[in-house]
Protein backbone atom coordinates (compact mmCIF):
# COMPACT_ATOMS: atom_id res chain seq x y z
CA UNK A 1 0.00 0.00 0.00
CA UNK A 2 2.56 2.34 1.21
CA UNK A 3 4.63 1.56 -2.19
CA UNK A 4 1.50 2.59 -4.21
CA UNK A 5 0.87 5.38 -2.38
CA UNK A 6 5.04 6.83 -2.86
CA UNK A 7 4.48 5.69 -6.63
CA UNK A 8 0.59 7.45 -6.92
CA UNK A 9 2.33 10.76 -5.07
CA UNK A 10 5.83 10.94 -7.52
CA UNK A 11 4.05 10.50 -10.80
CA UNK A 12 0.45 11.53 -10.44
CA UNK A 13 0.59 14.65 -8.21
CA UNK A 14 3.01 16.36 -10.09
CA UNK A 15 1.36 15.90 -13.17
CA UNK A 16 -1.86 17.10 -11.68
CA UNK A 17 -0.33 20.43 -10.07
CA UNK A 18 1.02 21.35 -13.18
CA UNK A 19 -2.02 20.96 -14.96
CA UNK A 20 -3.55 22.66 -12.42
CA UNK A 21 -1.49 25.56 -12.90
CA UNK A 22 -1.27 25.89 -16.62
CA UNK A 23 -3.15 29.62 -17.21
CA UNK A 24 -5.46 28.53 -19.98
CA UNK A 25 -6.77 25.40 -17.67
CA UNK A 26 -6.74 27.91 -14.96
CA UNK A 27 -8.92 30.36 -16.97
CA UNK A 28 -11.48 27.81 -18.01
CA UNK A 29 -12.08 26.66 -14.59
CA UNK A 30 -12.87 30.24 -13.24
CA UNK A 31 -14.66 31.20 -16.46
CA UNK A 32 -17.37 28.57 -15.48
CA UNK A 33 -17.18 29.27 -11.40
CA UNK A 34 -17.74 32.79 -12.36
CA UNK A 35 -20.93 31.80 -14.20
CA UNK A 36 -22.42 30.22 -10.98
CA UNK A 37 -24.66 33.41 -10.25
CA UNK A 38 -26.21 32.53 -13.47
CA UNK A 39 -26.68 29.38 -13.38
CA UNK A 40 -28.26 28.86 -9.99
CA UNK A 41 -30.91 31.87 -10.85
CA UNK A 42 -32.07 29.85 -13.98
CA UNK A 43 -31.55 26.56 -12.07
CA UNK A 44 -34.13 28.04 -9.34
CA UNK A 45 -36.71 29.56 -11.80
CA UNK A 46 -36.61 25.78 -12.95
CA UNK A 47 -36.98 24.38 -9.94
CA UNK A 48 -39.79 26.52 -8.70
CA UNK A 49 -41.30 26.33 -12.22
CA UNK A 50 -41.38 22.35 -11.49
CA UNK A 51 -42.39 22.77 -7.36
CA UNK A 52 -45.61 24.58 -8.78
CA UNK A 53 -46.68 23.40 -12.20
CA UNK A 54 -44.73 19.86 -12.75
CA UNK A 55 -46.07 17.88 -9.52
CA UNK A 56 -49.12 19.98 -9.11
CA UNK A 57 -50.12 19.15 -12.62
CA UNK A 58 -48.91 15.23 -11.77
CA UNK A 59 -51.65 15.16 -9.03
CA UNK A 60 -53.96 17.06 -11.02
CA UNK A 61 -54.43 20.15 -8.61
CA UNK A 62 -54.90 22.21 -11.75
CA UNK A 63 -56.87 25.37 -9.89
CA UNK A 64 -53.40 25.90 -8.09
CA UNK A 65 -52.02 25.54 -11.35
CA UNK A 66 -53.76 27.89 -12.98
CA UNK A 67 -53.97 30.21 -10.46
CA UNK A 68 -53.16 33.88 -10.72
CA UNK A 69 -50.39 33.72 -8.37
CA UNK A 70 -48.76 30.75 -10.12
CA UNK A 71 -48.97 31.99 -13.25
CA UNK A 72 -47.48 35.30 -12.31
CA UNK A 73 -44.27 33.57 -10.97
CA UNK A 74 -44.11 31.25 -13.84
CA UNK A 75 -44.06 34.36 -15.89
CA UNK A 76 -41.51 36.00 -13.80
CA UNK A 77 -39.50 32.64 -13.86
CA UNK A 78 -39.33 32.30 -17.96
CA UNK A 79 -38.22 35.64 -17.36
CA UNK A 80 -35.11 35.06 -15.39
CA UNK A 81 -34.47 31.91 -16.92
CA UNK A 82 -34.23 33.99 -20.77
CA UNK A 83 -32.03 36.13 -19.42
CA UNK A 84 -29.45 33.23 -17.32
CA UNK A 85 -29.66 29.87 -18.50
CA UNK A 86 -31.10 30.07 -22.38
CA UNK A 87 -28.30 32.53 -23.05
CA UNK A 88 -25.76 30.69 -20.96
CA UNK A 89 -22.45 30.67 -23.51
CA UNK A 90 -22.99 34.60 -23.67
CA UNK A 91 -21.77 34.72 -19.82
CA UNK A 92 -20.07 32.29 -19.93
CA UNK A 93 -17.95 33.72 -23.28
CA UNK A 94 -17.51 36.98 -21.07
CA UNK A 95 -15.90 35.55 -18.23
CA UNK A 96 -13.61 33.04 -20.24
CA UNK A 97 -12.31 35.75 -22.25
CA UNK A 98 -11.85 38.01 -18.51
CA UNK A 99 -10.12 35.18 -16.88
CA UNK A 100 -7.52 34.55 -19.70
CA UNK A 101 -6.75 38.09 -20.51
CA UNK A 102 -6.14 38.59 -17.07
CA UNK A 103 -3.84 35.26 -16.13
CA UNK A 104 -1.66 37.00 -18.62
CA UNK A 105 -1.92 40.31 -17.16
CA UNK A 106 -3.53 42.30 -19.74
CA UNK A 107 -6.70 44.48 -19.41
CA UNK A 108 -9.83 41.60 -18.07
CA UNK A 109 -12.27 43.86 -19.40
CA UNK A 110 -11.55 44.46 -22.78
CA UNK A 111 -10.63 40.57 -23.05
CA UNK A 112 -13.97 39.88 -22.06
CA UNK A 113 -15.62 41.72 -24.86
CA UNK A 114 -13.48 40.66 -27.59
CA UNK A 115 -14.59 37.05 -26.30
CA UNK A 116 -17.79 37.86 -26.43
CA UNK A 117 -17.71 39.68 -29.78
CA UNK A 118 -16.06 36.41 -31.00
CA UNK A 119 -18.76 34.21 -29.64
CA UNK A 120 -21.30 36.51 -31.68
CA UNK A 121 -19.62 36.11 -34.50
CA UNK A 122 -19.46 32.61 -34.73
CA UNK A 123 -22.76 32.06 -33.88
CA UNK A 124 -25.69 31.50 -36.58
CA UNK A 125 -27.34 34.69 -36.83
CA UNK A 126 -30.47 33.60 -38.79
CA UNK A 127 -33.68 32.30 -37.31
CA UNK A 128 -35.37 30.14 -39.06
CA UNK A 129 -39.36 29.18 -38.61
CA UNK A 130 -40.41 25.70 -40.08
CA UNK A 131 -43.94 25.99 -41.21
CA UNK A 132 -46.80 23.20 -40.21
CA UNK A 133 -49.10 24.72 -42.93
CA UNK A 134 -48.66 26.45 -46.38
CA UNK A 135 -47.34 30.10 -46.66
CA UNK A 136 -49.45 31.72 -49.05
CA UNK A 137 -47.70 33.71 -52.20
CA UNK A 138 -48.56 36.82 -51.21
CA UNK A 139 -47.26 36.76 -47.23
CA UNK A 140 -44.10 35.17 -49.01
CA UNK A 141 -43.79 37.90 -51.07
CA UNK A 142 -44.39 40.25 -47.86
CA UNK A 143 -41.50 38.46 -45.36
CA UNK A 144 -39.74 38.66 -48.07
CA UNK A 145 -39.88 42.67 -48.77
CA UNK A 146 -39.63 42.95 -45.22
CA UNK A 147 -36.02 41.46 -45.48
CA UNK A 148 -36.87 37.94 -44.30
CA UNK A 149 -35.74 34.69 -46.54
CA UNK A 150 -39.44 33.00 -46.83
CA UNK A 151 -40.82 30.12 -48.87
CA UNK A 152 -44.26 28.20 -48.85
CA UNK A 153 -42.65 26.04 -46.10
CA UNK A 154 -40.79 28.51 -44.06
CA UNK A 155 -39.41 31.94 -42.91
CA UNK A 156 -35.97 32.55 -42.14
CA UNK A 157 -35.16 36.02 -40.07
CA UNK A 158 -31.77 37.62 -40.94
CA UNK A 159 -29.58 38.94 -37.97
CA UNK A 160 -31.81 38.18 -35.24
CA UNK A 161 -30.16 35.49 -32.94
CA UNK A 162 -32.37 32.46 -31.65
CA UNK A 163 -31.96 31.93 -27.87
CA UNK A 164 -31.08 28.45 -28.58
CA UNK A 165 -27.96 29.03 -30.37
CA UNK A 166 -26.50 31.24 -27.18
CA UNK A 167 -27.44 28.13 -24.76
CA UNK A 168 -25.18 25.53 -23.86
CA UNK A 169 -24.70 24.06 -27.48
CA UNK A 170 -22.90 27.33 -28.25
CA UNK A 171 -20.42 26.56 -25.21
CA UNK A 172 -17.51 25.21 -27.50
CA UNK A 173 -17.52 27.64 -29.92
CA UNK A 174 -17.32 30.48 -26.80
CA UNK A 175 -14.32 28.71 -25.77
CA UNK A 176 -12.79 28.15 -29.02
CA UNK A 177 -13.67 31.51 -30.78
CA UNK A 178 -13.32 32.99 -27.09
CA UNK A 179 -9.02 31.78 -26.91
CA UNK A 180 -8.26 32.83 -30.40
CA UNK A 181 -9.57 36.50 -30.09
CA UNK A 182 -7.98 36.76 -27.17
CA UNK A 183 -4.85 34.97 -27.45
CA UNK A 184 -4.73 37.64 -30.49
CA UNK A 185 -5.56 40.41 -28.37
CA UNK A 186 -3.17 39.41 -25.63
CA UNK A 187 -0.12 38.69 -28.03
CA UNK A 188 -0.79 42.44 -29.66
CA UNK A 189 -1.04 44.20 -26.07
CA UNK A 190 2.34 42.15 -25.03
CA UNK A 191 4.13 43.42 -28.24
CA UNK A 192 2.90 46.44 -27.32
CA UNK A 193 1.65 47.07 -30.60
CA UNK A 194 -0.87 49.74 -29.23
CA UNK A 195 -1.76 53.36 -29.50
CA UNK A 196 -0.39 55.54 -26.79
CA UNK A 197 -2.22 58.37 -25.20
CA UNK A 198 -0.43 61.63 -23.39
CA UNK A 199 -0.51 61.43 -19.83
CA UNK A 200 -2.86 64.25 -19.06
CA UNK A 201 -5.62 61.61 -20.94
CA UNK A 202 -8.07 60.24 -18.76
CA UNK A 203 -6.71 56.12 -17.77
CA UNK A 204 -10.75 55.13 -18.33
CA UNK A 205 -10.05 56.95 -22.08
CA UNK A 206 -6.37 55.82 -22.36
CA UNK A 207 -7.08 52.11 -21.68
CA UNK A 208 -9.64 51.96 -24.32
CA UNK A 209 -7.40 53.45 -26.77
CA UNK A 210 -4.58 50.96 -26.09
CA UNK A 211 -7.00 48.56 -26.15
CA UNK A 212 -8.14 49.26 -29.51
CA UNK A 213 -5.54 47.66 -32.19
CA UNK A 214 -5.32 44.82 -30.46
CA UNK A 215 -9.00 44.80 -30.08
CA UNK A 216 -9.84 45.13 -33.62
CA UNK A 217 -7.13 43.00 -35.37
CA UNK A 218 -8.48 39.58 -32.67
CA UNK A 219 -12.48 40.86 -34.15
CA UNK A 220 -10.81 40.58 -37.33
CA UNK A 221 -8.69 37.56 -37.59
CA UNK A 222 -12.43 35.76 -35.59
CA UNK A 223 -14.46 37.32 -38.70
CA UNK A 224 -11.70 36.00 -41.60
CA UNK A 225 -11.99 32.20 -40.07
CA UNK A 226 -15.66 32.27 -39.79
CA UNK A 227 -16.09 34.26 -43.49
CA UNK A 228 -13.78 31.89 -45.13
CA UNK A 229 -15.80 28.70 -43.52
CA UNK A 230 -19.00 29.60 -44.29
CA UNK A 231 -17.83 30.23 -47.69
CA UNK A 232 -16.30 27.31 -48.23
CA UNK A 233 -19.06 24.57 -46.64
CA UNK A 234 -22.42 27.39 -46.51
CA UNK A 235 -22.53 26.68 -42.97
CA UNK A 236 -21.80 28.99 -39.78
CA UNK A 237 -18.71 27.75 -38.00
CA UNK A 238 -20.23 27.68 -34.51
CA UNK A 239 -23.12 24.89 -36.18
CA UNK A 240 -20.50 23.04 -37.66
CA UNK A 241 -18.64 22.91 -34.05
CA UNK A 242 -21.87 22.27 -31.68
CA UNK A 243 -22.67 19.50 -34.15
CA UNK A 244 -18.98 17.91 -35.27
CA UNK A 245 -16.73 18.66 -31.73
CA UNK A 246 -19.16 19.35 -28.99
CA UNK A 247 -22.10 16.85 -29.34
CA UNK A 248 -19.97 13.47 -29.63
CA UNK A 249 -17.38 14.94 -27.09
CA UNK A 250 -20.66 14.99 -24.64
CA UNK A 251 -21.98 11.90 -25.85
CA UNK A 252 -18.50 10.23 -25.08
CA UNK A 253 -18.73 11.47 -21.61
CA UNK A 254 -21.76 9.68 -20.94
CA UNK A 255 -19.20 6.82 -21.23
CA UNK A 256 -18.27 4.25 -17.93
CA UNK A 257 -15.04 4.53 -18.20
CA UNK A 258 -14.77 8.54 -18.60
CA UNK A 259 -17.34 8.59 -15.46
CA UNK A 260 -15.32 5.93 -13.57
CA UNK A 261 -11.83 7.09 -14.35
CA UNK A 262 -12.80 11.03 -13.36
CA UNK A 263 -14.46 9.56 -10.30
CA UNK A 264 -11.17 7.94 -9.34
CA UNK A 265 -8.66 10.47 -9.63
CA UNK A 266 -10.45 13.37 -7.55
CA UNK A 267 -10.19 11.06 -4.96
CA UNK A 268 -6.48 10.41 -5.36
CA UNK A 269 -5.80 13.80 -5.87
CA UNK A 270 -7.75 14.86 -2.66
CA UNK A 271 -5.71 11.78 -1.03
CA UNK A 272 -2.59 13.72 -1.66
CA UNK A 273 -3.61 17.04 -1.16
CA UNK A 274 -4.69 18.56 -4.57
CA UNK A 275 -8.21 19.96 -5.41
CA UNK A 276 -9.50 17.25 -7.02
CA UNK A 277 -12.47 19.10 -8.72
CA UNK A 278 -10.60 22.40 -9.22
CA UNK A 279 -7.50 20.18 -11.11
CA UNK A 280 -10.47 18.26 -13.02
CA UNK A 281 -12.47 21.47 -13.55
CA UNK A 282 -11.67 22.15 -17.47
CA UNK A 283 -12.58 18.41 -17.80
CA UNK A 284 -15.64 18.22 -15.46
CA UNK A 285 -17.32 21.55 -16.46
CA UNK A 286 -16.36 21.42 -20.58
CA UNK A 287 -17.87 17.93 -20.52
CA UNK A 288 -20.06 16.92 -17.72
CA UNK A 289 -21.38 20.76 -16.55
CA UNK A 290 -22.72 21.78 -20.37
CA UNK A 291 -24.66 18.64 -20.68
CA UNK A 292 -26.33 19.67 -16.75
CA UNK A 293 -26.78 22.79 -19.08
CA UNK A 294 -28.53 20.77 -22.03
CA UNK A 295 -30.77 18.76 -19.03
CA UNK A 296 -31.40 22.02 -17.14
CA UNK A 297 -32.76 23.76 -20.47
CA UNK A 298 -34.57 20.68 -22.10
CA UNK A 299 -35.98 20.34 -19.17
CA UNK A 300 -37.38 23.76 -18.86
CA UNK A 301 -38.76 23.43 -22.14
CA UNK A 302 -40.34 20.20 -21.21
CA UNK A 303 -38.19 18.41 -23.58
CA UNK A 304 -36.53 15.34 -23.52
CA UNK A 305 -33.61 15.03 -21.06
CA UNK A 306 -30.44 14.86 -23.52
CA UNK A 307 -27.96 13.38 -20.91
CA UNK A 308 -27.73 10.93 -18.29
CA UNK A 309 -24.61 11.61 -16.25
CA UNK A 310 -24.02 14.75 -15.95
CA UNK A 311 -22.04 17.01 -13.78
CA UNK A 312 -24.48 17.15 -10.44
CA UNK A 313 -24.50 13.34 -10.54
CA UNK A 314 -21.29 13.23 -9.06
CA UNK A 315 -22.60 15.18 -5.91
CA UNK A 316 -25.70 13.74 -5.93
CA UNK A 317 -24.42 10.02 -5.96
CA UNK A 318 -20.84 9.50 -4.93
CA UNK A 319 -19.19 12.85 -2.77
CA UNK A 320 -21.52 12.88 -0.25
CA UNK A 321 -20.40 14.87 3.11
CA UNK A 322 -17.59 16.09 0.81
CA UNK A 323 -15.75 13.85 -1.90
CA UNK A 324 -14.84 10.74 -0.48
CA UNK A 325 -18.36 10.42 1.32
CA UNK A 326 -16.88 11.12 4.32
CA UNK A 327 -20.33 11.86 6.47
CA UNK A 328 -20.43 7.74 6.37
CA UNK A 329 -16.79 7.67 7.44
CA UNK A 330 -18.25 9.87 10.66
CA UNK A 331 -20.92 8.08 11.37
CA UNK A 332 -18.68 4.93 11.33
CA UNK A 333 -16.33 5.92 13.74
CA UNK A 334 -19.27 7.57 16.09
CA UNK A 335 -20.60 3.90 16.00
CA UNK A 336 -17.71 1.87 15.72
CA UNK A 337 -14.43 3.62 16.77
CA UNK A 338 -12.97 3.03 20.41
CA UNK A 339 -10.80 6.44 19.57
CA UNK A 340 -10.99 9.58 21.81
CA UNK A 341 -9.39 11.32 19.12
CA UNK A 342 -11.54 10.00 16.21
CA UNK A 343 -14.40 10.51 17.83
CA UNK A 344 -13.47 13.47 18.93
CA UNK A 345 -12.56 14.85 14.93
CA UNK A 346 -15.83 13.29 14.28
CA UNK A 347 -17.85 15.12 16.69
CA UNK A 348 -16.50 18.14 15.30
CA UNK A 349 -16.57 17.42 11.73
CA UNK A 350 -20.45 15.35 11.67
CA UNK A 351 -21.96 19.47 11.36
CA UNK A 352 -20.02 21.09 8.43
CA UNK A 353 -20.25 17.18 6.73
CA UNK A 354 -23.71 17.56 6.56
CA UNK A 355 -23.14 20.59 4.23
CA UNK A 356 -20.39 18.44 2.42
CA UNK A 357 -17.38 20.62 3.99
CA UNK A 358 -14.87 17.78 4.56
CA UNK A 359 -11.71 19.79 5.89
CA UNK A 360 -12.32 18.76 9.24
CA UNK A 361 -11.82 15.34 8.63
CA UNK A 362 -9.56 15.58 5.56
CA UNK A 363 -7.11 16.89 7.64
CA UNK A 364 -7.92 16.22 11.56
CA UNK A 365 -8.42 12.40 11.21
CA UNK A 366 -6.43 12.31 8.93
CA UNK A 367 -7.48 11.12 5.58
CA UNK A 368 -5.05 12.80 3.63
CA UNK A 369 -1.83 10.66 3.13
CA UNK A 370 -3.31 8.08 5.88
CA UNK A 371 -2.17 4.75 4.49
CA UNK A 372 -5.03 3.10 6.44
CA UNK A 373 -7.80 5.10 5.04
CA UNK A 374 -6.31 5.44 1.26
CA UNK A 375 -8.41 2.47 0.36
CA UNK A 376 -12.12 2.93 0.96
CA UNK A 377 -11.39 6.86 0.19
CA UNK A 378 -10.99 5.01 -3.27
CA UNK A 379 -12.76 2.40 -3.44
CA UNK A 380 -16.10 3.98 -1.60
CA UNK A 381 -17.14 6.76 -4.31
CA UNK A 382 -15.95 4.93 -7.33
CA UNK A 383 -18.51 2.01 -6.71
CA UNK A 384 -21.43 4.83 -5.62
CA UNK A 385 -20.32 6.26 -9.11
CA UNK A 386 -20.32 3.14 -10.73
CA UNK A 387 -23.82 1.92 -9.21
CA UNK A 388 -25.43 5.24 -9.81
CA UNK A 389 -24.05 5.22 -13.34
CA UNK A 390 -25.48 2.15 -13.89
CA UNK A 391 -28.85 2.54 -12.26
CA UNK A 392 -29.30 6.16 -14.30
CA UNK A 393 -28.17 4.48 -17.07
CA UNK A 394 -30.73 1.86 -16.71
CA UNK A 395 -33.55 4.63 -16.71
CA UNK A 396 -34.41 3.05 -12.57
CA UNK A 397 -33.63 6.89 -11.81
CA UNK A 398 -34.29 10.58 -13.36
CA UNK A 399 -30.88 12.04 -14.78
CA UNK A 400 -30.03 15.40 -12.70
CA UNK A 401 -32.18 18.32 -14.13
CA UNK A 402 -31.84 20.83 -11.98
CA UNK A 403 -28.10 22.70 -10.73
CA UNK A 404 -27.91 22.70 -6.82
CA UNK A 405 -25.52 24.06 -4.78
CA UNK A 406 -23.29 21.68 -3.62
CA UNK A 407 -23.51 22.50 0.10
CA UNK A 408 -27.10 21.00 -0.07
CA UNK A 409 -27.44 18.24 2.19
CA UNK A 410 -26.97 14.30 1.17
CA UNK A 411 -29.68 12.89 -0.52
CA UNK A 412 -32.07 15.83 -0.08
CA UNK A 413 -29.42 17.41 -3.27
CA UNK A 414 -30.21 13.96 -4.75
CA UNK A 415 -34.40 14.43 -4.90
CA UNK A 416 -33.64 18.18 -5.44
CA UNK A 417 -31.61 17.63 -8.59
CA UNK A 418 -33.18 15.24 -10.10
CA UNK A 419 -36.96 15.89 -8.22
CA UNK A 420 -37.53 12.29 -8.34
CA UNK A 421 -37.87 10.34 -5.04
CA UNK A 422 -36.08 7.47 -6.27
CA UNK A 423 -32.90 9.15 -6.45
CA UNK A 424 -32.88 10.17 -2.82
CA UNK A 425 -33.25 6.66 -2.32
CA UNK A 426 -30.43 6.13 -4.55
CA UNK A 427 -28.13 8.30 -2.86
CA UNK A 428 -29.38 6.68 0.68
CA UNK A 429 -28.39 3.17 -0.47
CA UNK A 430 -24.75 4.23 -2.10
CA UNK A 431 -24.61 5.88 1.53
CA UNK A 432 -25.06 2.51 3.27
CA UNK A 433 -23.43 1.12 0.88
CA UNK A 434 -20.30 3.49 1.29
CA UNK A 435 -20.74 3.11 5.28
CA UNK A 436 -19.95 -0.65 5.12
CA UNK A 437 -17.29 -0.37 3.16
CA UNK A 438 -15.46 1.90 5.56
CA UNK A 439 -16.16 0.07 8.93
CA UNK A 440 -13.53 -2.23 8.55
CA UNK A 441 -10.77 0.57 8.08
CA UNK A 442 -12.52 2.11 11.40
CA UNK A 443 -11.63 -0.77 13.18
CA UNK A 444 -8.54 -1.44 11.77
CA UNK A 445 -7.28 2.03 12.53
CA UNK A 446 -8.68 1.15 16.17
CA UNK A 447 -6.51 -1.82 16.54
CA UNK A 448 -3.33 -0.05 15.13
CA UNK A 449 -3.78 2.34 17.62
CA UNK A 450 -4.24 -0.25 20.43
CA UNK A 451 -1.13 -1.73 18.96
CA UNK A 452 0.93 1.19 19.26
CA UNK A 453 -0.35 2.21 22.28
CA UNK A 454 1.13 -1.43 23.73
CA UNK A 455 4.18 -1.26 22.07
CA UNK A 456 4.58 2.59 23.45
CA UNK B 1 0.96 31.11 16.21
CA UNK B 2 -0.81 30.07 13.24
CA UNK B 3 -0.65 26.40 11.75
CA UNK B 4 -0.84 24.84 7.95
CA UNK B 5 -1.49 21.21 7.29
CA UNK B 6 0.11 20.91 3.70
CA UNK B 7 0.91 17.20 2.62
CA UNK B 8 2.92 18.43 -0.70
CA UNK B 9 4.92 21.57 -1.88
CA UNK B 10 5.80 21.84 1.78
CA UNK B 11 8.84 23.59 0.39
CA UNK B 12 7.81 25.94 -1.73
CA UNK B 13 4.73 27.45 0.81
CA UNK B 14 7.69 27.55 3.26
CA UNK B 15 9.52 29.92 1.49
CA UNK B 16 6.52 31.59 0.24
CA UNK B 17 5.00 31.87 3.75
CA UNK B 18 8.13 32.92 5.37
CA UNK B 19 8.87 35.45 2.96
CA UNK B 20 5.31 37.00 2.78
CA UNK B 21 4.28 40.27 3.82
CA UNK B 22 0.71 41.74 4.26
CA UNK B 23 0.02 45.20 6.22
CA UNK B 24 3.18 44.68 8.01
CA UNK B 25 2.27 41.15 9.12
CA UNK B 26 5.23 38.35 9.08
CA UNK B 27 5.50 35.28 8.96
CA UNK B 28 8.41 32.65 10.27
CA UNK B 29 8.30 29.40 10.64
CA UNK B 30 8.65 27.44 13.69
CA UNK B 31 8.17 23.61 13.36
CA UNK B 32 7.44 21.43 10.54
CA UNK B 33 6.27 17.74 11.94
CA UNK B 34 4.91 15.19 8.95
CA UNK B 35 2.17 17.64 7.03
CA UNK B 36 1.75 20.29 10.16
CA UNK B 37 3.88 23.36 9.38
CA UNK B 38 3.66 26.01 12.35
CA UNK B 39 4.28 29.84 11.74
CA UNK B 40 4.80 32.70 14.23
CA UNK B 41 3.22 35.97 13.43
CA UNK B 42 3.15 39.35 14.26
CA UNK B 43 -0.48 39.20 13.70
CA UNK B 44 -3.15 40.46 16.61
CA UNK B 45 -6.25 38.12 15.22
CA UNK B 46 -4.90 35.30 14.34
CA UNK B 47 -7.84 33.55 12.31
CA UNK B 48 -7.86 36.51 9.70
CA UNK B 49 -3.71 36.24 9.60
CA UNK B 50 -4.41 32.07 8.68
CA UNK B 51 -6.99 33.11 6.19
CA UNK B 52 -5.06 35.48 4.66
CA UNK B 53 -2.29 33.35 4.06
CA UNK B 54 -4.47 30.53 2.82
CA UNK B 55 -6.39 33.07 0.08
CA UNK B 56 -2.52 34.12 -0.35
CA UNK B 57 -1.11 30.74 -1.64
CA UNK B 58 -4.22 29.48 -3.16
CA UNK B 59 -3.35 32.62 -5.38
CA UNK B 60 -0.26 31.60 -6.21
CA UNK B 61 -0.13 29.93 -9.81
CA UNK B 62 1.28 26.84 -7.74
CA UNK B 63 -1.09 26.99 -5.19
CA UNK B 64 -4.31 27.02 -6.76
CA UNK B 65 -4.59 23.45 -6.88
CA UNK B 66 -3.62 22.89 -3.43
CA UNK B 67 -5.69 20.86 -0.74
CA UNK B 68 -4.71 22.33 2.72
CA UNK B 69 -6.09 23.49 5.50
CA UNK B 70 -4.81 26.75 7.81
CA UNK B 71 -6.09 27.60 11.45
CA UNK B 72 -4.58 29.04 15.06
CA UNK B 73 -2.39 27.25 16.56
CA UNK B 74 -3.45 26.27 20.41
Amino acid sequence: MQGLMNWLGKSLVPIASKIGSIPWLVALRDGFISTMPITMAGSLATLINALLVTFPTEWKWMGFVNSGFVQGVVAIDGIVSTGSLSIFAVFFAAMWGYHLAKNYNVDGLSGSLVSLAALLMSTNNTTTLALADKLPKAAVKAFTNAGATASESSITLNSAFSVGNLGSSALFSAMIFGAIAVVVYIFLMKKDITIKMPDTVPPAVSKAFTALIPGIAALYVVAIINWAFTKGTGQFFGDWLSETIQAPLLHAGQSAGMVLLVALLVQVFWFFGIHGPNVLAPVLESIWGTSQLANITAFEKHAALPYKWVRGSFDAYAWFGGSGGTIVLLLAILIFSKRADEQAVAKLAFAPGIFNINEPVMFGLPIVLNAIYFAPFIIAPVLNTAIAYFVTMAGWVGPVKVAVPWITPPVLNAFMATLDWRAAVLALVNMVIAFFIWVPFVQMSNRVAAKEQAAA
Amino acid sequence: MIFLNAPIMQDKIIEFVNGYTENGLTFKLKSQKGMKLVFETNAEDLEAAAKLVKNAIHAQSWGAVLYFQAGVEK
